[in-house]
């Protein structure tokens, strides 16, 4: 903007403007969309708590006696994954729903999630039962978050590693 | 320069101050979701549950106490211990094997120790593994053992030996000499993410 060319003394409004106008709507939709996510983690709390209680009253209540948390009654375990497979119902000494054919009805949860309950070796391999696996509910969706709660038990004298996966 | 450019850094002045607002309700909240730590409150949750039922598993099928029971009274140490305990990882007994495959196996560290009551009343800690200093997020389970005095040491390979307690140097004194009670002790586990 020489002297010697006097004309424009606005420069390019127009494409300043632009790019200015520009800016600014990424700059917010960078914060409307950033703020969310800061409080995400508090509004999934669901999923832990689900998953822990279900372990808890697993390991602690439904399958073995309150009075020896951790220890397993072995009918009882054997009982309850053979009703959740078959529908064939356990004993009714045993502390569990003995009329519910899925986890979802065993676990009082409502809602489109799941939940699956394993009972492993130390090892990762999963146990075993007369005519089965201890292994119960759907299969784990590889889509979406799940929680995982793990206790150890101990059944038949062994200690074997009880996974409850929610989704 | 004039109008212009004036529109461009009005946004670029317009959009600091949306940034930094942010950055300012980030940094005055103590704690957020997003807060530096290695460790979520839900592990640790799973991590204290799964030491209290290592215990309580091994107090139930009787391994833990033949643990308590691996120790030379010649040296007054356990068995080939270090001074500070097991620092190379648990001790070749059967609870030993089992704190390895359900621990370290997975990445877990954990210190094991013993807390008894001393001739003087003191409350004592003796480490029986220590794998290093617990960090911040660790958690703790615990659990009484009593010990008897016909309970007999183990050998290095594991199997009693004729000792008993009663009439062997024990890290702890018989607590009631008239009867066969020995003494009550506090198994400790701390178990840690590395």
């Amino acid at each position: 903007m020489g002297a010697a060319t006097p004309a424009p003394a606005r420069a390019q409004t127009t494409i300043d403007f632009a790019i200015a106008i520009g800016l600014f709507l990424v700059v917010v939709a960078f914060v409307v969309a950033f703020v969310p996510t800061i409080f995400a983690p508090f509004q999934s709390i669901g999923g832990p708590q689900t998953a822990d209680r279900i372990a808890t009253a697993l390991a602690t209540d439904r399958l073995g006696e309150p009075s020896t948390p951790y220890v397993l009654n072995e009918t009882c375990t054997n009982a309850f994954f053979e009703q959740l497979e078959s529908g064939t119902d356990a004993p009714t000494t045993c502390r569990f729903d003995t009329t519910a054919d899925n986890t979802s009805a065993m676990f009082a949860l409502s809602g489109p999630g799941g939940v699956n309950v394993s009972v492993s070796h130390l090892d990762g391999s999963i146990a075993t039962r007369p005519g089965g696996d201890l292994l119960a509910g759907p299969a784990v969706p590889e889509t979406t978050s799940v929680t995982a709660a793990r206790r150890t038990v101990l059944l038949d004298g062994e200690t074997y590693r009880l996974l409850v996966r929610v989704w | 320069m004039a109008r212009a450019q004036a529109h461009t850094l009005e946004a670029i002045a317009a959009a600091l101050i949306l940034v930094s607002s942010l950055v300012f309700a980030l940094q005055v909240t103590a704690v957020t979701p997003l807060t530096g730590s290695t460790s979520s409150q839900h592990i640790e949750n799973q991590q204290q549950a799964v030491a209290e039922g290592l215990l309580a598993t091994a107090a139930e099928n009787g391994t833990l106490r033949p643990t308590l029971l691996y120790w030379n009274a010649s040296t007054e140490n356990w068995n080939g211990a270090t001074d500070d305990g097991y620092v190379r990882g648990p001790p070749p007994t059967d609870f030993g094997a089992v704190l390895d495959d359900a621990l370290s196996d997975r990445g877990i560290a954990f210190d094991l120790s013993v807390y008894y009551v001393d001739a003087n009343g003191d409350r004592q800690r003796l480490p029986i593994v220590d794998l290093g200093e617990p960090s911040d997020h660790a958690s703790t389970a615990r659990r009484l053992v009593t010990l008897s005095d016909d309970d007999r040491l183990r050998a290095a390979d594991g199997s009693p030996t004729a000792d008993t307690l009663g009439d062997s140097a024990y890290f702890v004194e018989d607590a009631d000499p008239d009867q066969n009670l020995y003494a009550v002790v506090e198994v400790e586990l701390v178990v840690w993410r590395i």
